[in-house]
């Protein structure tokens, strides 16, 4: 009863601050609104007893991203506080987009059986089984993502010192 | 007789006790339980926050005055006795001063900045083991939400800086967000360490790890216990570290256009963190409540206000460092010798 009054005040968090993400004249007020989209997400995360993944959520998402893209916007002396208009020309593509994303989304909810993959988290030491699902049981994966991430670090600090040279 | 040393020594039963008989007392009168968690809920809050203000009260009074025992002068002397009564005094003056909004700052931002650094310093409080069983919620993931809500108080800092529409305040917002994001990193390798010894996110596991004082992580993670305390010096900001509001160069930095109780809050903040920091390494280092006859609350204040002396003490003897040594010391020292103590305590626990 109680979990399901905060599913739908998180939920309704979500929606709200994700439009204004979008719709917000001032790009500052956009961070700070996803922010808050992403603090309710980890929000639903804890409703559904991932406490690792809130946790992790809060931290990397509202931790490093937000922060980093603020960070960006401060250093950025052309939209600093300045009224940007957040739309183009370009509606209906993104329109036809989005829409595609989300009928992708609804068909996968809708098309999964999803009795037969209800697992009793609770019953583990998540935290314990995430780090061997990570490590052990999908380790290629995961460490073909940290290489990934890896090649995008050495490619922008490339990039960034390409540009002095050329100064 | 019995009970005062059952209230001191037994803490978490007594409490347990009176919920127990308050909630009998409630199901007699018919009432939904729902209410009375809530009003307990709300008690515990209530409490948490009536000893934030308190210990802030006595923070301040007790910083200034180990400021003035470094600098071979008094301190605060004349309100109450030895002027204890100095920081109330002081909070009273600022509450009841006009609160200044310069014209072209963000309102709606000005206004929320200083709630977003004080918050989350308030949020931490959930998990920390004040004593045996006298910790508010301990959760699964204990530490990692002490990290994840700290790294909170950044967007705060920023958005202060941000909204103040001052170039100093600006500088100010951003060193901080960077000092505190680089500074974060050799923070979570040494807790890595620790996770490594006591098996547990728990901050109840850990302190529960360490049961002996030969078992305090302290002695088996020395580098980690000095790197933590460098680190977490960093991420409050506060002297040698100080430079997001380096008085010299930035005037006061994000909190340069704040006044009256907008400052109150940043400045509450500020200590609550630096209790908080010392908190945390004592229930990583110092084997949290755990000690022989006085209780374990004591205990817990004791070891934590040991560390608070030193984190003033170092910050009342060392000058400030420059802004660029200051990312070179995190990313060039602190990281690669608390990535060398991470591999070095997980071999020795794989193969000893």
């Amino acid at each position: 009863m109680i979990s399901l009054i905060f599913f739908y005040i998180f939920a309704v968090l979500i929606v709200i601050s994700a439009i204004f993400v979008v719709i917000s004249k001032n790009i500052y007020y956009s961070a700070l609104w996803l922010a808050l989209t992403l603090f309710s997400v980890a929000g639903v995360f804890i409703l559904l007893n991932a406490y690792f993944l809130a946790g992790i959520q809060v931290l990397i998402y509202i931790g490093a991203v937000v922060v980093l893209t603020i960070f960006v916007i401060n250093l950025t002396k052309e939209i600093e506080g300045k009224k940007e208009k957040q739309h183009n020309k370009q509606v209906i593509p993104a329109l036809l987009a989005s829409l595609t994303g989300a009928v992708l989304i609804i068909l996968a909810v809708l098309k999964t059986d999803w009795s037969s993959r209800i697992i009793n988290w609770t019953a583990y030491d998540e935290t314990a089984k995430l780090g061997n699902f990570l490590l052990a049981d999908f380790v290629i994966p995961f460490e073909a993502a940290s290489v990934l991430l890896l090649i995008a670090l050495i490619g922008s600090i490339a990039i960034v010192s390409l540009d002095k040279e050329n100064k | 007789m019995e009970l005062i040393k059952n209230i001191l020594y037994n803490t978490d039963k007594v409490l347990k006790d009176f919920y127990n008989w308050s909630h009998n007392l409630w199901v007699s009168f018919n009432l939904p339980v729902i209410l009375l968690d809530i009003i307990f809920y709300l008690l515990i809050t209530a409490a948490v926050a009536a000893f934030l203000v308190f210990n802030a009260l006595f923070i301040i009074y007790y910083d200034r005055k180990v400021a003035a025992k470094f600098q071979v002068r008094y301190g605060p002397n004349r309100v109450g006795y030895k002027g204890i009564l100095q920081t109330l005094a002081d909070t009273i003056k600022l509450v009841i001063k006009e609160d200044i909004n310069a014209e072209k700052v963000d309102k709606i931002i000005f206004f929320l900045a200083p709630f977003l650094v004080f918050i989350p310093a308030f949020m931490v409080f959930l998990v920390i083991p004040f004593g045996k069983g006298l910790i508010p919620a301990d959760l699964n993931i204990g530490i990692l939400y002490v990290l994840a809500i700290t790294g909170l108080s950044v967007l705060g800092i920023l958005s202060a800086g941000w909204a103040s529409n001052n170039k100093y305040s600006l500088i100010g917002g951003m060193r901080s967000a960077a000092q505190i994001v680089s500074y974060e990193i050799p923070t979570v390798l040494v807790i890595l360490s620790i996770l490594l010894l006591s098996g547990s996110l728990k901050m109840g596991d850990i302190v529960n790890a360490q049961s002996s004082i030969t078992k305090w992580f302290i002695f088996m993670q020395p580098v980690g216990f000095i790197l933590f305390l460098i680190a977490a010096n960093a991420e409050i900001n506060r002297a040698p570290f100080d430079l997001p509001e380096a008085e010299s160069e930035l005037v006061s930095g994000f909190i340069t256009e704040y006044s009256a109780l907008k400052f109150a809050f940043f400045f509450l903040a500020e200590y609550t963190n630096l209790f908080l920091a010392s908190a945390i390494a004592t229930t990583l280092f110092l084997g949290g409540w755990q000690g022989p006859f006085l209780p374990p609350f004591v205990w817990f204040i004791i070891k934590t206000y040991l560390v608070v002396t030193f984190l003033m003490w170092t910050r009342w003897t060392f000058p400030r460092i420059r802004v660029d040594q200051l990312m070179e010391f995190s990313w060039k020292y602190l990281t690669p010798i608390a990535f060398i103590n991470l591999i070095i305590t997980a071999i020795i626990i794989k193969f000893v």
